[in-house]
């Protein structure tokens, strides 16, 4: 597979958080891209900062290692933090290893009790004789918060539309939503544009149920409405601006959320009534 | 000593384990019948049900090898944090003959299953990948070119011995296989058929029918509510109807052999109990 990707880290809000990765052309060898899906398969990591301050959100996976290096090189930060929102899948810890022996990472956070150093390291085959990991390991809990730094924290929540132990995290500072494997609905257009705003958002109803179905195919017969209240809760109580998944296109501006959200909800309830499930 | 940190609303937010690396990597590699050995170690799962219990449960991360006469297959790679007992324990089976190491079996693309891939593939330059291989390019893309890709119903021959790809009836990932060897007719469940043990009871390393005190109804609910969250939402009774048209009439099993739980050598006795577990779960979340 073809990677393209940026130089520099991608600035969602300039100065405050920053998309990493880039696109890859999926030829239908990726398992949570539709069949024939036009578009390009996007792979994201995300880093807040605040100056020389930086909090990463997921890793994403080794074949893009290069990429968020070299964009979280050019970001000058001389402290790191990483919180991984599914430390048991590779979109989320698959760079951790690499981040952690090139950048200045003090901490990795991750969920429930997976203490990230058991699930981080893959590359080496003699891992005793590595050198001892310098970042301390911490362990949150569904509704921990997580310092950047004094005045600015992230919020974690327990997410309800996923596949395995999952969180969601909101940066209130900028109003990101950061919703690792969901909301990765939207393929690239080209290699190269990885943010979908109003000017550029085509996606169908169509669209979000095919890839509801692809990536979460255990919603065929399920009930949904778990799903549904936890969405309704998450965007009732935080005003969120962007959506920014792992393998999906950044979703941007108050319309394309908005929009987004309903669409989502809406593939939910019609996957439910087709199956003749009961909320 | 190792603490934990404990997830859910039982008021028990940490646990403290004198012992941690008392589990199974002392005790496999074990064989499980002839040409099926069990490696791999144990996961500590600190659950508030086991903990109210005064009790600490383990999950298997196993990984089994499947040696034919020319052969042999590795069912996962066992989690990272494994590695070296993975290791330790396979050099000492082809140091005693055992036939090499030709295929590798990733269940599907989860850390805990395929995450000590690369460093296989590295060590046996011999070996390919198998399986559903979708995704595994871009965790291992220096080694795309190791990757054969399988589906429902292909086989391998390892040499009078074919082990068979078959349908996932229970899984997490949609990309995910078991396996079925002919031969002593094992099932290879993966995430299926899970359920935890307890730590410090001497349940490693054994058969469930060799643990008849292992509540095993209770121990496969509370893996599901963790392990698989969708089986809270969606009825069970399909899956449970699929999985014994698989091991009793597609595919007779003998021997079942999940990542995650205790092997079973007794189907149609244990099954019944793991269906157990399901129901009960089902009915907790009022979905049957």
């Amino acid at each position: 597979m073809e990677v393209v990707a940026p130089h520099a880290a991608l600035p969602i809000v300039e100065g405050k958080v920053y998309a990493l990765g880039g696109t890859v052309d999926h030829r239908d060898q990726i398992s949570w891209v539709p069949a024939g899906a036009p578009g390009f398969a996007p792979l994201n990591a995300y880093v807040l900062t605040e100056g020389t301050k930086g909090l990463m959100i997921d890793t994403s996976l080794p074949i893009v290692e290069d990429a968020i290096v070299t964009q979280l090189q050019g970001l000058g930060l001389d402290e790191l933090t990483i919180v991984l929102s599914r430390a048991v899948e590779f979109d989320s810890m698959g760079n951790a290893e690499v981040i952690a022996a090139k950048l200045p990472v003090k901490t990795i956070w991750a969920q429930m009790q997976y203490p990230p150093t058991e699930w981080c390291y893959m590359r080496t085959d003699a891992p005793e004789h590595a050198p001892r990991p310098t970042f301390e390991e911490k362990m949150y809990g569904s509704t921990d918060t997580i310092e950047l730094t004094p005045r600015r924290t992230v919020s974690l929540m327990d997410a309800k539309l996923k596949l395995l132990a999952c969180a969601w995290v909101f940066d209130a500072e900028t109003g990101t939503l950061f919703t690792s494997d969901s909301f990765s609905h939207v393929l690239a257009p080209d290699r190269h544009t990885r943010v979908i705003t109003e000017e550029n958002d085509h996606t169908t109803l169509e669209d979000v149920e095919r890839h509801l179905l692809t990536k979460f195919e255990w919603l065929v017969g399920a009930r949904t409405e778990p799903a549904r209240a936890f969405l309704d809760r998450v965007f009732t109580e935080f005003d969120v601006q962007t959506i920014a998944p792992l393998l999906g296109c950044i979703l941007e501006g108050r319309g394309v959320v908005a929009r987004h959200r309903a669409l989502v909800d809406e593939a939910l309830m019609r996957i439910s009534e087709r199956e003749g499930v009961v909320a | 000593m190792t603490d934990f940190y404990v997830p859910g609303d039982s008021g028990v937010t940490g646990v403290t384990i004198a012992d941690p690396e008392n589990t199974s990597g002392r005790l496999l590699p074990r064989e499980l019948a002839p040409g099926v050995t069990w490696l791999g170690d144990c996961m500590l799962f600190p659950t508030p049900q086991g903990l109210k219990l005064g009790k600490l449960e383990h999950s298997y991360t196993a990984v089994f090898l499947v040696s034919g006469e020319d052969s042999s297959l590795l069912v996962d790679t066992g989690h990272p944090k494994d590695w070296v007992v993975v290791r330790t324990q396979l050099d000492a089976l082809f140091e005693a003959s055992v036939p090499p190491l030709k295929y590798i079996f990733p269940t599907h693309f989860e850390v805990t299953h395929s995450g000590n891939l690369g460093r296989l593939l590295r060590r046996f330059p011999e070996a390919r990948a198998v399986g559903n291989i979708r995704d595994f390019e871009l965790i291992f893309p220096d080694l795309a070119g190791r990757m054969d890709h399988k589906e429902v119903g292909d086989s391998v021959d390892l040499g009078a011995r074919r082990f068979v790809f078959v349908d996932a009836v229970f899984k997490d990932l949609v990309s995910t296989l078991w396996g079925y060897d002919e031969k002593e007719q094992v099932l290879f469940s993966s995430d299926g058929l899970g359920f935890g043990h307890y730590h410090g009871d001497e349940h490693c390393g054994k058969f469930a029918e060799e643990l008849p005190e292992l509540p095993i109804p209770e121990l496969t609910g509370i893996f599901l509510e963790y392990a698989l969250y969708w089986t809270r939402l969606k009825d069970v009774e399909p899956h449970i109807e699929r999985l014994r048209k698989l091991v009793f009439e597609d595919y007779p099993v003998r021997l079942i052999a999940s990542a995650h739980g205790s092997p079973v050598s007794d189907p149609s006795t244990t099954m019944e109990r793991i269906e157990g577990g399901m129901r009960e779960l089902a009915e907790r979340y009022a979905i049957r």
